[in-house]
């Protein structure tokens, strides 16, 4: 089925809505970037693998390339996206695609060609997103007043249970520039920089302007990643694992700091 | 219609903030490149383990961390006992920003290319495939994952390894 080469757009399409259809009773399991047997990268990624691809972005397009044989990548095609790319993410069989101005989600029904279902226009902005099977989360920081744009400290909570249709739900404000975040069940951990890392809860992000349940200090935080039960953060000021079994009590496992 | 105003939108603020006659030179808290000299800049070495300077991105495979050294390359840990993660390797890689690990094969972007090393051999990784052209060498000409004032690509010094922050004079490029 998947060598079938479609030309007509409104097929692949039909594609796609059979795919999401279907996906809810399969037997699929991922756990954020990448299906666990691919590893895992962050929100802030630029290269990912998924299955037998490996997925790079550029300023402006997406390069899909075949490593079913790892030794011997070969290129497949090129799709062009838009100015400004600056994250790639999967999950699921979708591919959410972090851009200056928007963030576009494609579809991997066919992995060697992704086509795009949607793209949410948002103020313009860096922006790693991440998502869960409900929602897509979108960090936005602007901290340069260009042409007339207002300074940026966001998170975007935007419905994705219609993936062709993606919805805001909430525009959550924060109080420093939110970077790359990861999502384990219920909480957001996001990383504000200088400010660390601040845990979200998801509900409460989505009911209220007061969501912060947690945080890690005294370092600078860019990347976050949840991997074999360990938050995994990363930032100028170095590398850090932590155990986050009682958020109330986040305890360090070890760090490398920059310079050692 | 729509995508038209985008895209001139996308083209205004990434070119035409470059525009002297639009900003004022500025001096400043900026962004300015590291270059390395194009007949260096292809050059992939496995070497010791060594100083964590510039960590980056992040890639997590069973018991192996993979973190880039923005612009300079990646470190491999054992990460087998969390409390204490041992360097294993560096691989010396002009340029890069990401990495990803399949099957013992490290892929990472080498300035314009996508690299593909073997490293299920820690004592002899290989460069297995080069695939030139990925990225756009324009590419190059501005940060990334940052906005504000930076010091103009000089392509005549060589290649960006990756930006710094540093205090500009008379900066002329905004991104």
């Amino acid at each position: 089925m998947k060598k079938i080469k479609f030309n007509q757009f409104f097929l692949i399409v039909l594609l796609m809505i059979f795919a999401i259809a279907c996906s809810k009773e399969s037997d699929f399991q991922d756990i954020g970037n990448n299906a666990p047997s691919d590893g895992k990268s962050g929100s802030t990624a630029r290269i990912i693998v998924k299955g037998n691809y490996l997925y790079a972005i550029d300023n402006s397009a997406l390069k899909v390339f075949d490593i079913s044989a790892p030794e011997d990548p070969t290129y497949v095609r090129t799709v062009d996206v838009g100015f400004g790319i600056e994250t790639i993410y999967t999950f699921k069989e979708y591919l959410f695609i972090g851009s200056t101005t928007g963030m576009y989600i494609f579809s991997l029904s066919m992995p060697d060609y992704p086509v795009q279902l949607s793209e949410f226009e948002h103020v313009t902005s860096c922006d790693p997103v991440i998502a869960n099977d409900t929602y897509a989360f979108v960090t936005l920081r602007y901290n340069e007043v260009c042409r007339g744009f207002e300074d940026v400290k966001q998170i975007n909570v935007i419905d994705i249970t219609s993936i062709t249709n993606p919805n805001l739900v909430k525009t959550y404000t924060t109080t420093s520039y939110p970077y790359g975040l990861d999502i384990d069940s219920n909480r957001l951990y996001v990383c504000h920089g200088d400010q660390g890392v601040i845990i979200y809860d998801i509900n409460q992000m989505i009911n209220s302007n007061s969501a912060v349940v947690g945080s890690i200090g005294g370092i600078t935080a860019y990347d976050a990643i949840f991997y074999n039960n360990i938050l995994f953060v990363v930032g100028e000021s170095g590398f850090y694992q932590y155990d986050y079994s009682d958020i109330s009590n986040i305890t360090l496992i070890s760090s490398i700091l920059a310079g050692q | 219609m729509k995508k038209s105003i985008l895209i001139i939108f996308a083209l205004a603020l990434f070119f035409g903030c470059t525009d002297d006659n639009e900003k004022k030179p500025f001096s400043g808290e900026g962004y300015k490149p590291i270059y390395i000299s194009k007949d260096k800049a292809f050059i992939i070495k496995a070497e010791q383990p060594t100083i964590l300077l510039n960590p980056g991105k992040l890639f997590l495979y069973n018991n192996y961390i993979y973190i880039t050294d923005k612009g300079s390359g990646v470190h491999i840990l054992d990460n087998t006992n969390p409390a204490s993660p041992t360097k294993l390797k560096f691989i010396s890689i002009p340029g890069v920003k990401d990495v990803v690990v399949k099957n013992g094969v490290l892929f990472a972007d080498n300035i314009t290319d996508l690299i593909a090393l073997d490293i299920s051999d820690l004592s002899n990784i290989t460069v297995k495939k080069r695939i030139k052209d990925v990225y756009p060498l324009e590419d190059q000409y501005y940060p990334d994952g940052v906005s504000g004032y930076f010091e103009c690509v000089d392509p005549d010094k060589g290649y960006v390894l990756r930006w710094e922050k540093a205090i500009l004079e008379n900066a002329k490029c905004y991104k």
